[in-house]
């Protein structure tokens, strides 16, 4: 870079330097400037985003913020392409082994990364506060105190009787059973299917007679119903409607109304919030309507209650473990897919390149066409898509037997390295989708339990996918790209 | 080595000293000694700044020069250079796919200091020639063998063959960076890579631009910074497509006498082609001319032709007319070729030189004559 870089210290200077002279394929990737400025653009964005007053209760801005951030991102990620397209290693046939190559790759890819990192800088902020403010236990106790103070309150208002269904398992399909049968069985006829999601919903179960079940359900308890909480890390669990019910209702002693209605207050004012009160169009549609729950939640304040926990739940559990694997994945294969891209037109010609890129949009719309002419399933496309790595990973060979620079190899060569790594990822969809239909057509439930028990592989087939990317990298696509670009032009 | 001393002496005396540093970073480098080529380097720096801030060389200056070359003269290290065939070219022809110019059988061998000129009009195949050389365009007949190299994959051929289009791409960034660059890209890494960096700026006498970028240079600066660059890269066969086609009249020739240096360089010896329109100068250094002409080559030094000229060429300026000339040259086997500025005189009877008595015996008054008999010249 050219220019007088601002905030760079000596150390990095030189580091710079070193690498120019020794190390020219890491040089030339600037990633050292990349995390440099950042981790500093990292730190200014947090320290701007912890100073900003945000109420934990309030509606997240958040999304404003990526927006905005997205835009830094876009023109950081400009700004350093400018300067890495600068130096090629890959087109000036000097010393590169695959290695190279290799952490040439990585480093695209860290640098891509952290990036795109910043659009997480203000939604990690938030959470950060959040926690701050609100402790996992903290949220939880007061959940389930107004949960458990509310029953005791409204005891004697509430209904205790438990909804029962009777019901009958038969093997037959549903479709056979006419309404007349289950009058004269005085219950409701299920499949094995409904039968198991009836058990998922019901709280307690008896059974009958063979096949005849009761199914019960417990009255709702919960009146302050906060979905989006984690207590897998908290050392108390939110109270579920079982032990709501075992804990006040099933040997229930009236206690001080009074105390717990000065409880519920300060509960109320805890989590009360002007903004989000503003915003709570649901309460304006509460006014015409009269109904014991309607009147519940105006009481006690509940639709508010409700959206300041939400709200608080939204910003702290946003990172938990059930979404940092999401989270993980966004940033990962955004950065995956951004470094193909870069890694395919740093190694082609800028017209094999663009071609590369034509050809994948007319084989999306080509597959589309077939999918829809064939009456094709997702089984169909699955196995489109692998035709077509196959079909690139063969064609890409031909250029040990070329003698010119063959832009149809070439466009083979980019197209097998940037959809490689999903190789196992679609052949285990196209699995999955296979037992899901034979499944459907047989109604076998042994291929049921397999094909649940398969969405836990796909982590690993990413992995996977990973890993053969990185053999391929500095084996077969280094000997590819090397042997294609090094061809005469005619 | 000792003539090479007295050489370096002689430039002193003479206070030609911009050619003294380049003969003494020359040597320098070919005894592959680091530190007498760091003395050479400052000792190199040092004169530019003379030459920058208008001052006159003093006493120090004349004084490192003579250490280093006291430091020479105990050197005892033979410069002797191995000859070796570096590519063997054989009938080769190539035709394009789209368009109806084809490049006719040729045929050439280049040894390591060889320097090789390829002259011809402009459109007539020399480029597509030399493509084909540096592996860029495939060839339709005949056979390139690449003797320098055990592996002849096309990578192996690009890493050791440089070739400078006419056209030289842009450089981004600053020239120093990509100097360095391409050096440590070809293996030379650490210290010596900032030595060889500063080694090449000061023999091209290029330093005081190697802060600027691209834009901030003539275009016949990037020439030279081009041939710097390649240079860095330590090819054995260096391909040059009208290196001279943006040089003024002393780039050229201070270009052309580096080239020649470089091709018999102790430190690294490699072969040189260079195409170009300025027949003499190439004609000067070149070891082999071909003319190439239609795609054909025409002529090729030392090897007889059917299109071989016989008898003696001039050519001449004059504001004598071609019926003055013919008067007194006489009309038998003589025959006169006006261009619209210079006059071609083919004649197997006259020399040049008795060619030149005639004209000066008769008071027609020269400005430039040039005999072309063994030229190329004679075939355009």
């Amino acid at each position: 870079m050219n220019f007088n870089r601002p905030f760079s210290p000596k150390f990095l200077k030189k580091f710079d330097y070193k690498l120019l002279l020794a190390q020219p394929e890491t040089w030339s990737t600037r990633t050292h400037w990349v995390w440099y400025y950042g981790w500093m653009f990292c730190f200014l964005l947090g320290s701007i985003c912890f100073i900003y007053p945000n109420d934990a209760r309030g509606n997240s801005g958040v999304l404003y913020w990526i927006f905005f951030v997205s835009i830094i991102s876009i023109l950081s990620l400009i700004f350093w392409l400018k300067y890495l397209l600068r130096f090629n290693v890959f087109k000036r046939f000097g010393n590169i082994s695959g290695i190279n190559r290799l952490k040439v790759f990585g480093l695209y890819f860290a640098s891509v990364a952290m990036i795109i990192f910043f659009t997480y800088i203000p939604p990690i902020i938030e959470t950060i506060k959040a926690n701050l403010t609100y402790k996992d236990e903290e949220v939880i106790t007061d959940i389930n105190n107004f949960n458990k103070l509310v029953n005791q309150l409204e005891y004697d208002s509430t209904s205790h009787i438990w909804e029962k269904d009777t019901i009958k398992v038969i093997q037959e399909s549903i479709g056979n059973i006419d309404k007349q049968t289950e009058n004269t069985y005085r219950c409701r006829i299920v499949d094995s299917a409904e039968f198991k999601a009836r058990l998922a919903g019901g709280d307690t179960i008896i059974q009958l007679f063979k096949n005849v079940y009761e199914i019960y359900s417990c009255p709702s308890y919960i009146k302050l119903n906060i979905y989006n909480t984690d207590d897998s890390k908290a050392k108390i669990k939110i109270l579920d409607k079982i032990l709501l019910y075992n804990t006040i209702i099933k040997n229930f002693k009236k206690t001080n109304e009074t105390q717990a209605r000065i409880d519920i207050d300060g509960l109320i004012k805890k989590y009360y919030f002007a903004q989000t009160e503003k915003y709570d169009y649901a309460s304006y549609e509460d006014i015409s309507d009269t109904s014991y729950s309607t009147r519940l939640k105006k009481r006690y304040q509940i639709r508010m209650l409700e959206r300041s926990l939400k709200n608080i739940c939204d910003k702290k559990f946003r990172f938990s473990t059930s979404n940092l694997d999401w989270e993980c994945r966004i940033i990962f294969y955004i950065s995956l897919i951004i470094t193909l891209l870069l890694f395919a037109f740093r190694h082609s010609t800028t017209k094999t390149f663009f071609l590369s890129i034509l050809t994948s949009v007319i084989l999306s719309i080509l597959t589309g066409l077939i999918t829809a002419f064939f009456k094709g399933t997702e089984l169909s496309f699955f196995e489109l898509l692998i035709f077509y790595i196959i079909a690139f990973a063969v064609i890409s060979l031909f250029v040990f037997k070329n003698k010119i620079r063959n832009a149809v190899v070439g466009i083979s060569i980019n197209l097998f390295v940037i959809f490689i790594t999903f190789l196992p990822i679609i052949i285990l969809a196209l699995y999955d989708s296979n037992l899901k239909r034979q499944s459907y057509v047989t109604n076998n439930n042994l291929n049921k339990k397999v094909y649940e028990s398969l969405s836990n592989y796909y982590p690993f087939t990413e992995i996977l996918g990973v890993i053969i990317l990185i053999i391929l990298l500095p084996t077969l696509i280094h000997n590819l790209y090397k042997k294609w670009y090094a061809l005469p032009q005619e | 080595m000792q003539h090479r001393i007295q050489e370096i002496k002689s430039f002193i005396e003479h206070e030609d000293y911009a050619l003294a540093i380049r003969r003494m970073l020359d040597i320098c480098l070919d005894i592959n000694n680091n530190k007498l080529l760091h003395r050479a380097i400052i000792w190199s720096k040092n004169y530019h700044q003379f030459i920058k801030q208008n001052k006159s060389i003093d006493t120090t200056f004349l004084a490192d020069a003579n250490e280093l070359l006291i430091a020479l003269a105990a050197y005892k290290t033979s410069t002797t250079i191995e000859l070796q065939t570096l590519i063997d070219v054989k009938e080769v022809s190539k035709k394009y796919n789209n368009g109806n110019f084809s490049l006719k059988p040729i045929s050439l061998e280049i040894k390591t200091t060889n320097i090789v000129g390829v002259v011809g009009e402009n459109g007539n195949g020399k480029t597509t020639f030399l493509r084909c050389l540096a592996g860029q365009l495939s060839i339709d007949t005949g056979s390139i063998n690449y003797n320098m190299l055990q592996n002849q994959s096309y990578y192996n051929i690009k890493h050791s063959i440089a070739f400078i289009p006419q056209r030289i791409p842009q450089w981004y960034g600053l020239l120093k960076d990509n100097l360095h660059f391409s050096a440590s890209l070809s293996g030379i890494t650490g210290s010596q890579n900032e030595l060889m960096v500063d080694y090449i700026l000061e023999r091209f006498n290029l330093s005081e631009f190697a802060n600027l970028n691209w834009n901030q240079i003539s275009s016949g600066y990037r020439t030279r910074f081009e041939i710097a660059r390649i240079l860095l890269q330590k090819p054995n066969l260096l391909i040059l497509d009208e290196p001279l086609a943006n040089l003024d009249i002393n780039a050229q020739q201070t270009i052309l006498t580096d080239l020649k240096y470089i091709a018999k360089s102790a430190y690294h010896p490699i072969g040189i082609i260079l195409s170009s329109q300025q027949l003499h100068e190439v004609e000067k250094i070149a070891d082999t001319v071909l003319f190439i002409k239609n795609g054909q080559c025409l002529f090729k030094t030392g090897e007889p032709s059917t299109n071989t000229k016989i008898g003696y060429a001039l050519e001449i300026e004059t504001n004598a007319t071609r019926d003055d000339l013919v008067k007194i040259l006489g009309e038998v086997d003589i025959q006169i070729q006006y261009n619209g500025g210079n006059y071609t005189i083919n004649t197997t009877i006259l020399s040049a030189k008795e060619i030149i008595a005639k004209l000066v015996a008769n008071n027609i008054q020269l400005s430039y004559f040039r005999d072309i008999t063994h030229s190329t010249k004679r075939y355009f």
